[in-house]
C-alpha cells in the first residue's frame, strides 16, 4: 500500500463534508449488486414513509422548525449525532486513518470536544431564550433587526457552501458505489431532501437522522466485530500486521503522516473545535427537545455516540482495513491503486469481512447518511430565511405562522435548487476550499457572536455586526488567499497566506473586533443591551 | 411567567454555579484537548498507539473519558440546581 500526499488533500475534504471524490484519482465505479439496490429502494421507500406521517402532524411553525419540541434527549442525542455520523465519518474518516493512521484523531476529537462546549456555554441560554434559530438569542438581547440579518446571512453561507460540498462529493459517491450518473444522483438527492424538509419538516428530518444513526452504530459495530473475527479479537497482534503491511509502516501509530506542521494543527484543531459550536443545522436540534435538562443529556448521549463509533473506525476498522485490504487484485486497478481512492476503504472492507450482503447494506447506508445531513442543512437554510429574515428582520416579527412557514418551505425548494445547480456547476471543480470555509466562518463569525452574547455584558450591535463581519471576511480572504484556492485553483506558485486553515488568525481577529468595536461604541444600544444582558443571562 | 422577586435570588444563584462550572469545564477540555493538539504539532515523538496499551493510546481514551465524564457530572449538577434560567422572551412578550 502506498500513500501518495495527492491522495490525502481529498481524503481530508471527505472526512469534513464527503465531497471529495471528483478531486480523488478517477474513480473506477464499483458494481452496484441487488442487495444494495434492495436496500437504497428500502431506504427511500421508508423515509418517505416517515416523511407522510411526521406531515399530517406539522401544522404549526413550532411543528415544523423544531417537532413541537416531541423529541427526546436521547432520540436527539441520536440526530446530532447522526449529523456528525455522516458519509464523512463513515467513508471519510475510514479512508483517513486507512491512509494517514495517527493524525486522523485530530478529526475524531474536535467534534467530541465542541459537544462538550456546547453543553457546558450554550446550550441552557440558547434552549431558554432563543425559539427556532441561533440567533433567536443575540437578536433578543442586541437589536433585532441587524443582529437577524448578519447572522441569517452567516448562517445561509454556512449551510450552503457545506450542502454544495456534500452534493458534490454525495454526487460522486452515488456514481461510484451504485454506477448511477452523477446529475441523476445529484437529482435523486436533491429532490428527497427538499421532499423530507418541504412535508415533513423538521420532524421528518429528524426521525429520518435518528433511523440513520442507529442503522449506521449497527452496521459498524458489526465491520468491527467481523474485523477483530479476522485477527482472532487480538488487538496487538493487528497492530503488529498493520506496521508490517503500510508504506509508513511502525510511522502509522505516530503523528506526521497528514499534519507537517504545529501551526495546522493548530489551526485546523481550532476551526473543528469553535467551528462546531456555530454550526447552525447542530445547534437548531437543541430546541427540538421540551427543555434545558433535555437539551443537555442529547449533547451528552450525541458525544457518546459519536465516540463510540470513533473508537470503532480509529483503532479497528481503519487500521484493520490496512491488512485486510493489503495487496488484494480484487480492490486494486489497473495501476495498483485502490478503486475508488481511500473513501472507498469502508466499503471494500465490507466486501472483505462479510460478502456481497453487507457490501450492498454498507452502500445503502452510506446513501442514507447524505440524505440525512443534506436534509438537516436544508432545514436549516430555510428557518434563517424564514424566521430570521422574513420574519424577523422585514416583519419585525409581526407576520403570521401560517405565512412564515409557507416562506420556509418555498425557501427550502429554493435552497435545494441553488445546491443542485451548485453541484453540477462545481462538479469538476476543486471545492477543497468549501471545506475550510465552512468551519472558518461559523469559527470566525458565528462563535463569537454565540459566546458573547451570552457571557460578555459590553456587547453591543454595532461591535457585534461589523466585528463579526471583519471576523467572517477575513476567514473567507485567509481561505482565497490561501494555498486551496490561490495555488490550487488560481494556479499562482505561492499563497498569499501560507496556512491552508485560517482559524488561528481569523478567530482572534473575529473575538477581537467585536470586543474593540463595543467598546467604543458609545450609542443608546449601550444600555439597553446591558439591562436585557442583567434580567435574563446575568449571574 | 416573569420569575417573582423571591425566586430571582435563587434563580441567579443557581444560574451563577451553573456557568461557573460550565466554563471550568469548558476551560479544562480545552486544555485537554489543546494540550495534545500541541504535543502533535511540538513533540510527536511522545506519541503512539503502536499497541493497545501505549501513551498516544492512553491519552486519546483519557479525553474521549474526561469527555463523557464532565459532561455526565455537569448535566447531574445542572439539574440539582435547575432553577429556570429564566421565563422565554417570547411568552413574556417581550
Amino acid at each position: 500500500m502506498s500513500a501518495p500526499a495527492r491522495t490525502i488533500g481529498p481524503a481530508i475534504l471527505l472526512v469534513l463534508f464527503s465531497a471529495t471524490a471528483q478531486a480523488a484519482p478517477a474513480p473506477a465505479k464499483h458494481e452496484a449488486n441487488g442487495v444494495g439496490i434492495a436496500f437504497f429502494i428500502l431506504i427511500v421507500l421508508v423515509s418517505l414513509g416517515i416523511t407522510y406521517w411526521s406531515a399530517r402532524r406539522t401544522r404549526t411553525a413550532d411543528d415544523f422548525y423544531r417537532a413541537d419540541g416531541k423529541i427526546t434527549g436521547f432520540q436527539n442525542g441520536l440526530a446530532i449525532a447522526g449529523d456528525f455520523m455522516s458519509a464523512a465519518t463513515l467513508l471519510g474518516i475510514t479512508g483517513l486513518v486507512y491512509m494517514t493512521g495517527f493524525d486522523a484523531i485530530i478529526y475524531i476529537l474536535a467534534p467530541m470536544i465542541g459537544m462538550s462546549l456546547v453543553v457546558f456555554l450554550v446550550a441552557e441560554p440558547f434552549r431558554e431564550l432563543g425559539r427556532f434559530t441561533i440567533t433567536d438569542v443575540a437578536s433578543f438581547r442586541l437589536q433585532e433587526r441587524p443582529i437577524k440579518i448578519y447572522s441569517a446571512i452567516a448562517s445561509l453561507f454556512i449551510v450552503i457552501l457545506y450542502l454544495v460540498a456534500q452534493m458534490v462529493g454525495a454526487g460522486a459517491l452515488i456514481q461510484l458505489i451504485f454506477g448511477l450518473p452523477y446529475m441523476a444522483a445529484v437529482f435523486i438527492i436533491g429532490s428527497l431532501m427538499m421532499i423530507y424538509v418541504v412535508f415533513g419538516g423538521m420532524m421528518a428530518t429528524t426521525w429520518v437522522q435518528i433511523i440513520k444513526a442507529v442503522i449506521l452504530l449497527f452496521a459498524l459495530t458489526f465491520m468491527a466485530f467481523a474485523v477483530l473475527a479476522r485477527f482472532h479479537f487480538d488487538l496487538g497482534g493487528m497492530y503488529a500486521q498493520v506496521a508490517q503491511t503500510h508504506a509508513l509502516g511502525f510511522g502509522v501509530f505516530k503523528p506526521g503522516g497528514l499534519l507537517k506542521d504545529p501551526v495546522s494543527a493548530i489551526s485546523l484543531s481550532m476551526a473543528l473545535v469553535f467551528g462546531f459550536v456555530g454550526l447552525p443545522h447542530v445547534l437548531m436540534r437543541l430546541y427540538t427537545v421540551p427543555n434545558a435538562h433535555e437539551a443537555r443529556r442529547s449533547i451528552v448521549y450525541s458525544a457518546v455516540f459519536f465516540g463510540y463509533v470513533s473508537i470503532l473506525i480509529f483503532f479497528i476498522i481503519g487500521l484493520g482495513a490496512v491488512v485486510l485490504l493489503g495487496d488484494k487484485p480484487l480492490y486494486r486497478d489497473a495501476s495498483g491503486a485502490l478503486i475508488g481512492g481511500s473513501n472507498m476503504v469502508a466499503i471494500h472492507l465490507a466486501q472483505e469481512v462479510g460478502g456481497e450482503a453487507f457490501l450492498g447494506f454498507i452502500s445503502a447506508v452510506a446513501f442514507a447518511t447524505i440524505l440525512a445531513v443534506v436534509a438537516g442543512l436544508t432545514i436549516a437554510g430555510a428557518s434563517a430565511i424564514s424566521h430570521d429574515l422574513y420574519a424577523g428582520a422585514l416583519h419585525r416579527g409581526k407576520s403570521s405562522e401560517k405565512a412564515e412557514v409557507r416562506v420556509s418551505k418555498i425557501s427550502a425548494i429554493g435552497i435545494g435548487l441553488v445546491a443542485m445547480g451548485l453541484a453540477v456547476l462545481f462538479e469538476k471543480q476543486n471545492i477543497a476550499f468549501m471545506a475550510s470555509l465552512v468551519f472558518a466562518i461559523s469559527a470566525s463569525a458565528s462563535f463569537p457572536l454565540l459566546i458573547l452574547t451570552v457571557y460578555w455584558r459590553r456587547l453591543t450591535t454595532r461591535g457585534a455586526v461589523i466585528g463579526g463581519s471583519i471576523g467572517l471576511f477575513t476567514s473567507v480572504g485567509l481561505i482565497i488567499a490561501g494555498p486551496a484556492v490561490w495555488v490550487n485553483i488560481m494556479g499562482a506558485s505561492q499563497p498569499l497566506f501560507p496556512y491552508a486553515y485560517p482559524g488561528i488568525v481569523s478567530i482572534p481577529v473575529g473575538f477581537a473586533a467585536m470586543i474593540l468595536i463595543s467598546l467604543l461604541d458609545r450609542s443608546a444600544d449601550v444600555a439597553a443591551s446591558q439591562a436585557k444582558f442583567d434580567r435574563y443571562l446575568s449571574s | 411567567m416573569t420569575a417573582e422577586p423571591a425566586d430571582e435570588t435563587v434563580r441567579l444563584t443557581a444560574l451563577g454555579l451553573r456557568r461557573r462550572l460550565g466554563v471550568w469545564f469548558a476551560a479544562l477540555i480545552l486544555c485537554l484537548y489543546f494540550g495534545f493538539t500541541l504535543t502533535i504539532a511540538f513533540y510527536p515523538q511522545f506519541l503512539s498507539i503502536g499497541a493497545p496499551f501505549s501513551v498516544g493510546f492512553g491519552l486519546i481514551i483519557l479525553i474521549m473519558a474526561a469527555v463523557v465524564i464532565l459532561n455526565a457530572v455537569y448535566m447531574n449538577f445542572a439539574d440539582e440546581n435547575r432553577a429556570p434560567i429564566s421565563a422565554h422572551p417570547h411568552e413574556t412578550g417581550e
